[in-house]
């Protein structure tokens, strides 16, 4: 019995990663309905997005709500190249993060060097905002505020036999986003073990001191904010393929609140966090259709409660209990 | 090693240093010394990179090293400690150590430096769970794990009684047979009087003087702006 509890507490990442890939594959056999899987797309789409925000929230302990702006290029980039040039393929996503990321250099140079804290807050809500108005107004390029309709089915290409295939089904495109979750997964895992996950922390313990002792801070929490912009966009580019239709609602900052509230409740800074955050929060907006205003106020309680009775989210209190338990039994 | 040249520094319309100059020469231990206000944190910020001089020229190993970044410094060897203790606080000791000798770390050299500032007992407590002592000598280690050549420690001997002061002479002792130089800011003038082989008075952002302990210390002007005051202190 106590091996048996040993997994939950020494490699608990491990066990569960192990638990969500077997029910990652073998979700679609459960879940017949289309809404449902739906909603699980959009879900999934969401996880990378909370798993990419945990790098600059997370990890380096920066409120970032540019985040939203990052998911919007993704796809706004892969709606233009696809309506306005034909390109549907990879390279389609390949774009979209590139511009992800030139966006994530353009606000993030700036405002990591000479902000923190609030302003560091307030710079990226402004950047958030002003693209947001930059894309309503966009006139023919961007659709203006009705947005982009027509974006063409992700092209995929069998490396093998040359031929391409166009996802349409709600199936492949689970697959194919939960392929790229797995991705932003192990990246997550791999650097949050890594010399650069140990300089992340000392950053976010104590900058001056980080500082002082070699660390250049500045360029460890743009290399955060980075990774975190390249997760957005892939997502957003992920988005426009599945839904087909963009509007300047994915670059509303509000999304950047949703996903900052999985974090948080979640845990951030660990792995598993932003994942159980995800999929707590994700299914509401649907659960509680009959009820919008209700939504709003259930976030809030949710953060409310989080913040007052397990400041660590919930991967912090599973940390807590495990550490308590762990004392205890010496 | 180290060299300051009419360093200033303005915040607005206030001048917290105005013109100073001074070189560490041959001295291992340099004071830097002045009553509240007198600009020494704010010189130890402009030698760390911590903040840009309005004017001046701080040279170190004969390279000029203005204005470049903490951890630009850091690299060079030049490490600094804070007035408030400053550490990681939710790592352990051990963990502490490791994150300061990141781009150098050896567990032999950690291990080490545990052992001389006796710390090795409490390597895997939480930092923010140490005795105010025990953690102002765990900064020290954090800094001994860049490997310094050159230390500026700011009011290191603040807050402690008599007997960790001559706990921290002793450290600080141990710590020069590394062969580092050190300089160090502080209030506390025995402590300074004791362990410095030249000392630099500072007074509202001016170089008053500078010397060998015992002559700065019987210096009239030294007595009449700073040590009187002081030494009134002292005495009850």
């Amino acid at each position: 019995m106590k091996r048996v509890l040993s997994i939950f507490s020494k490699n608990s990442s491990v066990f569960w990663i192990v638990i969500f890939f077997a029910f990652s594959l073998l979700l679609p056999i459960f879940v017949k309905s289309h809404f449902y899987v739906h909603v699980i797309i959009l879900g999934i789409l969401y996880a990378m997005l909370a798993v990419g925000f945990n790098f600059i929230f997370g990890f380096v302990g920066e409120l970032s709500f540019a985040h939203s702006a990052f998911y919007g290029i993704g796809a706004y980039t892969t709606a233009i190249l696809s309506i306005k040039f034909g390109i549907s393929d990879w390279k389609a996503m390949l774009l979209s993060v590139l511009f992800a990321l030139i966006g994530a250099l353009i606000i993030g140079v700036p405002s990591l060097r000479f902000t923190r804290g609030p302003y560091f807050g307030i710079v990226t809500l402004a950047f958030a905002l002003f693209l947001k108005l930059a894309v309503a107004n966009g006139g023919a390029l961007t659709g203006g505020p009705t947005g982009m309709p027509g974006i063409a089915g992700f092209k995929l290409i069998n490396p093998f036999t040359g031929n391409i295939s166009v996802l349409s089904t709600e199936i492949s495109y689970y697959y194919l986003s939960m392929a790229f979750l797995w991705i932003c997964l192990f990246i997550s895992i791999g650097l949050a073990r890594s010399k650069v996950g140990k300089i992340w922390i000392a950053t976010k313990e104590n900058p001056d001191l980080a500082e002082s002792v070699g660390i250049d801070t500045f360029s460890y929490n743009l290399l955060a904010f980075l990774i975190g912009a390249a997760m957005a966009g892939l997502a957003g580019s992920v988005y426009a393929f599945y839904t087909g239709f963009v509007s300047p609602k994915v670059l509303d900052p509000l999304i950047t609140l949703t996903v900052a509230t999985m974090v948080i409740i979640g845990g951030e800074g660990t792995i598993l966090g932003p994942l159980i955050g995800t999929l707590l929060i994700a299914p509401l907006p649907e659960a509680l259709r009959f009820a919008r205003g209700l939504r709003d106020l259930i976030f809030g309680m949710m953060l409310l409660v989080t913040i007052m009775f397990a400041p660590g989210g919930i991967m912090g209190a599973v940390k807590h209990y495990f550490q308590a338990k762990g004392k205890s039994l010496e | 090693m180290l060299k300051v040249e009419n360093l200033t520094k303005k915040f607005g319309g206030l001048v917290a240093v105005n013109n100073v100059s001074f070189k560490t020469d041959q001295s291992r231990v340099v004071g830097l010394i002045g009553p509240n206000g007198a600009g020494k944190t704010t010189v130890l910020n402009l030698i760390t990179g911590f903040l840009k001089p309005s004017s001046g020229k701080v040279f170190f190993e004969e390279t000029d090293v203005t204005s470049l970044s903490p951890h630009t410094l850091a690299k060079k060897g030049i490490v600094r400690t804070f007035q408030h203790t400053s550490v990681f606080p939710n790592l352990t000791v051990y963990q502490n150590v490791e994150a300061a000798s990141h781009s150098h770390k050896s567990k032999k050299r950690i291990s080490e430096i545990l052992s001389q500032m006796k710390l090795k007992k409490y390597s895997k407590e939480l930092a923010s769970a140490l005795p105010y002592g025990v953690q102002r000598r765990l900064e020290v280690a954090i800094a001994l794990a860049v490997r310094p050549k050159l230390l500026l420690l700011d009011e290191p001997a603040a807050g402690m009684n008599p007997e960790e002061t001559l706990q921290l002479i002793e450290d600080l002792n141990s710590i020069l047979k590394g062969g580092l130089s050190l300089v160090i800011v502080d209030h506390n003038m025995k402590f300074i009087a004791n362990i410095c082989d030249k000392i630099i008075v500072l007074h509202q952002g001016k170089k008053i003087t500078e010397g060998n302990p015992n002559a700065v210390l019987k210096d009239p002007e030294v007595i009449r702006i700073y040590l009187g005051e002081k030494f009134k202190h002292a005495g009850n």
